[in-house]
């Protein structure tokens, strides 16, 4: 006789019975941990304001997957007209963090990408939409820490032969052209800062913004002092020191001079991440491609080379105009200044959006710090839109993430 | 066939040193191999045995006996259709034709059994005989006594070795790898027959290989347990490939990178029990099953006949049963029997309270997946239901390991969502087949 064969329905748990000991709330921890460091100088440095920024960011992380968890059940639900939704309100809300035609753009983009594209990956829809809240916590933290905000407006792409000022001289003159929230910094120094000086009638960042001059380096005939770059006004650290001398590079490497995050050590951001790497949540290659885009951008771009006269001309391959060493420190004050190191080792790596292969990842990287930096010199009043710009366009078209797989043939 | 993950290092006095892989998983310790040192020894038997005539939970053999027949050890009670016997695994007298359950690869299946009672083990010795007479005989007539020995190949399915001698004779294989490497944590099967029979081992490489046809014998070993192998190493004509051990190296598929073109990877108990079976040792068609679990006091290594009850084997630990691995097994039910191909029994609590979370995309399954699928996304496209997506990122590919499931800090039930999307595909494939024709 030949036997019967019953196929018995399964006892096994889905979820496979032996793990390892990773949670999602052990990773959260150690992200938190990390943190500890670069906000802990902060903190001892420049006092609690300073770790506004840091704070929202890493509240924006976590509330990114934990909305995309609780998001993510409806993903069959999702149409292109929800998307299309979802686009504009990233629309209106980078519109706080950002110029305004750049978040029409991208919000545009996202509309269309909704609504026209048949191969629109519903799964980035909550990503878009988290994206959004993430955007608003770093434009809530950039309101709360206004300090590092308007320290950003100094910094941009000027080079010049005996006047080494890293800030846009356009702007530096005038509040004319600049934009913030509700237009209108004076309201904005008031509840940043507090204090107001009786005889001009505004606070410190605002006679920043006022008095804002180029400050030489040299004397006349005398030879330029490279390796260091200018500041402008008479301010004052919390702890005293005046701002108005040079600024050298082991100062906002080690974060005791406001950068273009505002308080934020170089260094410690970089142990926190290699402390990330180590743990496995991060893998070097996004970070490093951030890096070597931004460094790249940062080299390549012109510069406004700043006359005796007052004129300006722009430059390609700035970086090196005045020699190597003007080069390294150029391109250094910006890879140190907070935001690029920020970034490359806690934006960039935030897992619901970057790739997951190795090479997407690079590709990834390299194209935040291409855009990170870019809108770093473009817009100094905003250095964080680039970097946003860039997660919100691959978020946007995500399918550029799809084709980087490659499964080994066994 | 891509071998760019392997590093092979130096070759020193007949051995080969494997290297690692890329990706996998680094076991606790406490989660490794056992390495247990304990001689394989034969359980009690029991008053009845229930031997499945299905080893597989697709193919179920035609039973050639009937109650009242007294067996011995190794006499057919059943016949497949293709060839092939599924024998008696000790000596007793046959009953009915019963119902019972197995465990096989993921699944449990309800299948006919013969059951035997009046149970008792041949006599044996423990040395193969100086001059056993594998040695003087032809390939034809090894080829035949050993496809008549009723052992089977576990592989990526349970064949009968008769079947998979053929296979072999047909391909363009030319060496023999006898791996003795274990596919599970916890497992030691292979390391404890390798420790004590490892002269049936060569024996039984040497007779298959031979009525294969193969030229070369090699083993496949762990590169930290050297010397375990040392009565191996001495048999003349066998050289070592050692490799550093990961979860899960030893499986099939990966064993085949390590080999190489032209090998046919034969399992180490299979060749122990081949040698034994020739000289007319083999005192029991079974198992050899680890007995291990974060539950059990007493973890050993035994041999088993076919058709044991799984309780029995475990009588001493209370709780839940967990047949063929933590990683790629299953909670088996309380009357579930022992079948070929069953080389692991845990005791231990499954994970409970387990509440899966959303993908976080952490991107680890990818990085310790051995066929570096992109696994985040492949579970994107299970829960939306994109086949024809899973199918172009190479779902099928899939080594069914579990590697991606145990490092999943969301919990995730990867490895099960990774086997229905390779179902789907394979459907949605026949679909469009059919509709062309």
């Amino acid at each position: 006789m030949s036997g019967t064969i019953r196929t018995l329905p399964p006892t096994s748990p889905p979820g496979g019975l032996l793990h390892g000991g990773e949670r999602t709330m052990k990773i959260y921890r150690a992200w938190t941990l990390a943190m500890a460091l670069p906000l802990g100088w902060s903190v001892v440095v420049f006092g609690w304001r300073a770790a506004w920024m840091i704070i929202a960011c890493l509240a924006g992380a976590m509330l990114t997957q934990h909305v995309v968890g609780t998001m993510r059940g409806r993903n069959s639900e999702t149409d292109q007209w929800r998307a299309a939704r979802w686009g504009a309100g990233m629309a209106l809300l980078l519109y706080a963090t950002m110029p305004t035609w750049l978040a029409v753009l991208l919000g545009s983009g996202a509309v269309l990408a909704g609504m026209l594209d048949e191969k629109y990956e519903p799964r980035i829809h909550p990503a878009v939409w988290v994206r959004v809240l993430f955007v608003a916590m770093l434009g809530f933290g950039g309101v709360l820490s206004w300090n590092a905000v308007t320290t950003m407006q100094t910094r941009g792409g000027v080079l010049s032969r005996d006047v080494l000022v890293l800030g846009d001289v356009t702007r530096s003159t005038s509040l004319e052209g600049q934009r913030s929230w509700g237009d209108d910094p004076r309201a904005l120094a008031k509840v940043s800062t507090g204090r107001r000086d009786p005889l001009l009638g505004c606070d410190a960042v605002e006679q920043e913004r006022l008095t804002m001059t180029l400050a030489p380096l040299t004397a006349a005939g005398e030879s330029p002092r490279y390796g260091a770059v200018g500041m402008n006004a008479d301010l004052e650290t919390p702890h005293g020191d005046a701002l108005g001398q040079a600024m050298a590079m082991r100062d906002i490497a080690f974060g005791v001079r406001y950068g273009m995050l505002g308080e934020v050590s170089a260094i410690g951001i970089l142990l926190a991440g290699l402390f990330l790497v180590y743990r496995g949540y991060v893998r070097l290659v996004l970070p490093v491609g951030v890096l070597l885009g931004a460094a790249l951008t940062a080299t390549v771009w012109p510069v406004q080379l700043l006359e005796i006269d007052g004129a300006t001309s722009w430059h390609w391959f700035g970086a090196f105009y005045e020699g190597a060493d003007v080069g390294l420190v150029y391109v250094g004050y910006h890879i140190l200044g907070g935001v690029v190191m920020m970034g490359a080792f806690f934006l960039a790596t935030e897992m619901r959006l970057r790739p997951i292969m190795t090479r997407g990842q690079f590709y990834y990287g390299a194209f935040l710090g291409v855009m990170m930096m870019g809108g770093q010199l473009l817009f100094p009043a905003w250095p964080l839109a680039g970097l946003l710009a860039g997660m919100s366009l691959w978020s946007v078209f995500c399918a550029i993430r799809l084709g980087v797989s490659q499964p080994m043939k066994l | 066939m891509n071998l760019d993950f392997l590093s092979a290092g130096g070759y020193d006095a007949g051995m080969t040193f494997g290297g690692t892989f890329e990706g996998s998983v680094n076991l606790p310790l406490h989660r490794k191999t056992a390495m247990r040192r304990d001689v394989p020894v034969a359980v009690e038997l029991p008053e009845s045995l229930r031997v499945p005539l299905c080893v597989d939970g697709k193919r179920s053999a035609k039973c050639v006996v009937a109650p009242g027949d007294v067996v011995a050890a190794g006499e057919p009670l059943g016949e497949f259709s293709g060839g092939g016997y599924l024998v008696a695994p000790v000596s007793g007298i046959v009953g009915e034709i019963v119902r019972t359950e197995i465990c096989v690869g993921r699944g449990c299946f309800e299948v006919d059994a013969v059951e035997m009672h009046d149970l008792h083990y041949p006599t044996s010795s423990a040395e193969p005989s100086p001059e056993p007479e594998s040695e003087s005989r032809t390939s034809e007539e090894l080829f035949e006594l050993l496809s008549r020995a009723g052992l089977f190949v576990r592989g990526e399915r349970i064949t009968e070795l008769g079947r998979w001698m053929s296979h072999i004779r047909k391909s363009k294989a030319t060496r023999l790898v006898v791996s003795l490497l274990e596919d599970e944590p916890y497992a030691s099967s292979r390391h404890a027959v390798a420790a004590h029979f490892g002269k049936w081992v060569a024996l039984g490489a040497r007779a298959i290989a031979k009525a294969c046809g193969l030229d070369t014998i090699e083993i496949l070993v762990d590169a930290s347990e050297l010397s375990a192998y040392d009565e191996l190493a001495a048999e003349a004509g066998m050289s070592h490939i050692a490799v550093e051990v990961k979860f899960p190296i030893a499986t099939k598929r990966l064993l085949k990178q390590f080999a190489g073109r032209g090998s046919a990877i034969l399992d180490g108990i299979v060749a122990c029990q081949a040698g034994q079976s020739l000289c007319g040792e083999l005192t029991c068609r079974g198992s050899v099953v680890t007995v291990a679990g974060e539950n059990q006091n007493s973890p050993r290594v035994i041999l088993v006949p076919d058709g044991m009850a799984l309780r029995d084997i475990v009588a001493d630990a209370a709780g839940p049963m967990i047949a063929g691995g933590a990683m790629r097994g299953q909670l088996a039910r309380e009357t579930a029997v022992t079948s070929a191909g069953l080389e692991l029994l845990l005791s231990m609590d499954p994970p409970r309270n387990v509440s899966m979370e959303a993908c976080m995309s952490c991107g680890w399954c990818r990085d310790h997946c051995p066929a570096k699928l992109n696994v985040s996304l492949l579970n994107d496209c299970f829960e939306l239901g994109r086949i024809e997506v899973a199918q172009h990122h190479g779902v099928e590919q899939c080594l069914d390991c579990g590697a991606c499931s145990y490092v999943c800090p969301s919990r995730l039930a990867l490895r099960a969502r990774m086997s229905e999307l390779i179902e789907a595909v394979r459907r949605l494939r026949s679909a469009i087949g059919r509709d062309e024709q």
